[in-house]
């Protein structure tokens, strides 16, 4: 790594994190990310559509845009979505929107924090983003998402099992090549935050009925390396339940009170 | 038997260096439609095992050619083949359930397939081809077994550096 005085290159820095990002995308493709994203999102707005909502869908800390691009490639959600990449770093949202751009994507890709965008979001959503706020953070985080306009979120994030940290490690090993990669994802998998922490957290958006989907303690727990907890407001529970169909047995509902 | 196995040796090593270029395109491009870019790597792989093939079919050959009993050391090549072929097939076969498991699972179990499958099988696979040259060399005397043997398995987990080296070391 470039050093230029005292301090990184921060060019040096964007390109090692654009490299990084390049690779993590790999993991997502193989966690098949983008499908478990649309297997929620297609019955969450389907629900919504009913009320008449604009249907935005805004992806928090977007890195390089996957989950989005993937999203606006596959046209699964339908043509009256629109769909936003947020992200602090500006060099992840240049490659983002440059990727974007590239393959014609109906997508666009903002540096800003999610929470002060001009235009609302409907559906917030994540991948791999909760592990990096400490659990005090979290009631904060889904607090601010307890707001109007917003429908739903989806926040999907490793599930912290004993066996997260191996699993991790074989996984970037087998898959990354940067050191840092392979470095973040083991460090990743142990500062996931458990079920319970989550729950109490999300229960803080108040005005939403929140769930984790299909965790480890309803299935096997190798199958639960990611799992969301999901928000979606009172008056959608139900129609989401039904569009969501024989999946929604996997809804495991928040009976934890808001803490902190 | 004399036919079957180095057939056999030469189509699994065909198919992993077909694996291996896709394995060394990965992680390179973050485009979403990258099917004809892996099938080019795949190509660039399978290319290069090709190549790798074709070098210790010649050095084989050469050394056959040279030596005064060829029918006898042949068939000792035959038996390091075998034993080669003991460990790589059932590892082969591990890996090809394995992406069958991947490719036709629902999504959560493809996922596990990918962690207890997949995954370690590409961090074990310079092992496994370390213990099929062991294993295949062990007991045998004639140095074109050893030589034959170890120039393949090299040659084999050479592809995948080579192509990555030369086509995918920065993003695409």
């Amino acid at each position: 790594m470039c050093v230029i005085g005292e301090v990184l290159d921060p060019v040096a820095v964007d390109r090692l994190l654009v490299r990084v990002h390049t690779e993590l995308q790999r993991l997502n493709e193989e966690m098949r990310m983008a499908e478990r994203f649309a297997e929620l999102l297609v019955p969450i707005l389907t629900a919504i559509r009913a009320s008449g909502t604009c249907l935005r869908v805004v992806d928090i800390g977007c890195g390089l845009g996957f989950v989005v691009r993937s999203l606006a490639a596959s046209g699964v959600l339908g043509p009256d979505v629109e769909l936003v990449g947020v992200d602090f770093n500006r060099a992840l949202v240049a490659e983002a929107t440059r990727l974007a751009e590239d393959e014609r994507l109906r997508c666009r890709f903002v540096c800003a924090d999610a929470f002060t965008l001009a235009e609302e979001a409907t559906v917030y959503l994540s991948n791999g983003v909760l592990h990096h706020f400490p659990a005090g953070t979290l009631p904060g985080f889904f607090r601010a998402q307890d707001r109007a306009g917003v429908q739903a979120f989806i926040h999907y994030d490793i599930a912290a099992t004993r066996l997260a940290p191996l699993g991790a490690w074989v996984f970037h090993r087998a898959r990354m090549r940067e050191p840092l990669g392979r470095h973040d994802g083991v460090a990743s998998a142990r500062r996931a935050h458990g079920d319970t922490v989550l729950l109490s957290a999300a229960a803080h958006a108040v005005g939403m009925d929140t769930f984790l989907f299909e965790p480890p303690r309803h299935t096997n727990p190798f199958c639960a390396a990611m799992r969301p907890v999901v928000g979606t407001r009172a008056a959608l529970t139900d129609e989401f339940r039904r569009a969501l169909g024989r999946r929604a047995r996997g809804l495991a509902v928040a009976r934890v009170q808001a803490s902190g | 038997m004399t036919v079957i196995v180095p057939v056999v040796l030469s189509v699994l090593a065909l198919i992993d260096a077909g694996f291996a270029g896709f394995r060394a395109a990965t992680g390179r491009n973050a485009r979403i439609r990258k099917r004809s870019y892996y099938l080019l790597a795949a190509r660039r792989g399978l290319v290069a095992g090709a190549v790798g093939l074709g070098l210790v079919t010649l050095l084989i050959t050469a050394t056959l050619g040279c030596s005064a009993d060829p029918g006898v050391r042949y068939g000792e090549l035959v038996r390091a083949g075998t034993r080669m072929l003991q460990i790589l097939v059932p590892f082969a076969a591990l890996v090809v359930g394995s992406l069958l498991g991947y490719w036709l699972l629902p999504i959560r179990e493809s996922a596990f397939v990918i962690l207890v499958g997949l995954g370690p099988f590409t961090v074990l696979r310079p092992a496994v081809v370390l213990c099929a040259i062991m294993w295949s060399t062990a007991g045998s005397a004639d140095r074109l077994v050893w030589t034959a043997t170890i120039a393949a398995g090299l040659s084999v987990l050479a592809v995948e550096p080579v192509i990555h080296h030369r086509w995918y070391r920065n993003p695409a």
